[in-house]
């Protein structure tokens, strides 16, 4: 529906409507009749009166349509050169685009990397200086460890004192729970003390190792 | 030059940077906009100077201007608060309330009136009231760009227009 199908005739807005028709916005009704067009002719002597008392403001001087048209020619050059750049380089927006999502990509992923691992550049330092203090764990055979030993009964311990497990052979398994047990702190018993020095410690662990690797040792 | 084209035709290609487009716009509506001025300013040199403040706004719009009413509906505001700007400076007075630069001045409606009989039509009439007629049949904008320019419906401005058409009809059978 356009504006001038807007502009209905009714009797409350006559004039108006037919101030419309005076100006083109709307068309004449079918059968305008005589009234109408009287009115129609004060309407158009309104206009006429107004626009006769319009002041003449004059001509525009040459120097303000100069400005005006100078401004034009800077505004169209302007435009058109942003536009050649594009010309120029038609994935110039798409690669833009690229390359900002790597970059955001990038910063994203270092700021990551940085929370997790360096808590603060400046305690960095600190940091490795821990590392480097602290203990380190203590894996199978890694060290002498002496334990308590205790003359008391182990339901894993069987008659061969190797077999830790009590499965019937000596192997690497033996000495790996042998391994554990030591490094929890649990007593072991006597019976482990396979080389005789008073202590259960990681030379009997050996003794278990060498008893597992050698041929024809395995069996219990 | 291209005349016959349309205004949106002239905005699209103006928007490539088409120099000739943006000529033809401003040769269209410069006669309308400098007497729209020097009705709100009241002399030719403010009413020169809004003109080419008017257009150096209208083509900082580009590119990427979309119009979606009539383009003097987008010039309208743009011509009455660069003149009451304008006209503000060299009064050299700072208003505090800034919603009072919406509101043309009481003395540019006036000032219109002033000029040859208008007077004597406009006599009795609120400020609303003379500024509808001034920017019917002194501006001559359409209905629907009066709704527009003032922000009321169609309707109204019809309604209100009936009434003051009424009224400036029954004076002119005196004459």
């Amino acid at each position: 529906m356009t504006k001038k199908d807007d502009i209905s005739t009714t009797e409350d807005l006559k004039l108006a409507d037919l101030d419309a028709v005076r100006t083109g916005e709307a068309t004449p009704a079918p059968g305008i009749n005589r009234d109408d067009r009287q009115v129609l002719d004060d309407l158009e002597k309104i206009s006429e009166i107004f626009a006769w008392a319009k002041p003449d403001a004059g001509e525009i001087p040459e120097s303000v349509d100069q400005n005006v048209l100078s401004l034009i020619k800077d505004k169209s050059r302007e435009i058109k050169r942003s536009r050649k750049v594009v010309r120029i380089y038609p994935g110039f927006k798409w690669a833009a685009a690229a390359a900002m999502g790597i970059i955001v990509c990038l910063i994203s992923y270092t700021q990551l990397h940085d929370s997790h691992d360096s808590p603060a550049p400046e305690k960095n330092m600190k940091v490795l200086q821990a590392e480097y203090d602290k203990p380190k764990k203590k894996t199978l055979l890694s060290e002498n460890k002496t334990i308590p030993v205790y003359s008391g009964s182990d339901k894993s311990v069987h008659e061969s004192p190797d077999d830790v497990d009590g499965n019937g052979r000596v192997n690497i398994i033996d000495a790996y729970i042998m391994d554990r047990r030591l490094m929890s702190g649990v007593s072991m018993p006597k019976k482990l003390d396979l080389n005789g020095d008073g202590k259960v410690n990681s030379e009997d662990i050996n003794t278990i190792v060498k008893t597992s690797v050698s041929l024809g040792k395995g069996e219990v | 030059m291209k005349e016959n084209l349309t205004d949106i035709e002239l905005i699209k290609l103006a928007n490539t940077g088409d120099e000739d487009s943006m000529t033809t716009l401003y040769y269209r509506y410069r006669d309308w906009v400098y007497g729209l001025a020097f009705r709100f300013c009241g002399n030719k040199e403010d009413a020169q100077e809004v003109l080419q403040e008017v257009f150096l706004y209208f083509f900082n719009k580009f590119p990427g201007f979309e119009l979606r009413s009539a383009l003097k509906t987008f010039l309208y505001p743009a011509v009455k608060n660069t003149s009451i700007s304008i006209i503000r400076k060299k009064r050299k007075v700072i208003s505090i309330d800034d919603s009072a630069a919406l509101n043309i001045p009481d003395e540019a409606v006036d000032r219109a009136a002033e000029y040859s009989d208008l007077s004597h039509y406009l006599e009795g009439m609120t400020k609303d009231e003379k500024e509808l007629v001034l920017l019917r049949f002194y501006d001559e904008l359409k209905l629907n760009e009066i709704a527009e320019v003032i922000d009321v419906p169609l309707g109204t401005v019809k309604s209100r227009l009936n009434r003051l058409l009424a009224r400036l009809k029954e004076k002119i059978k005196k004459i």
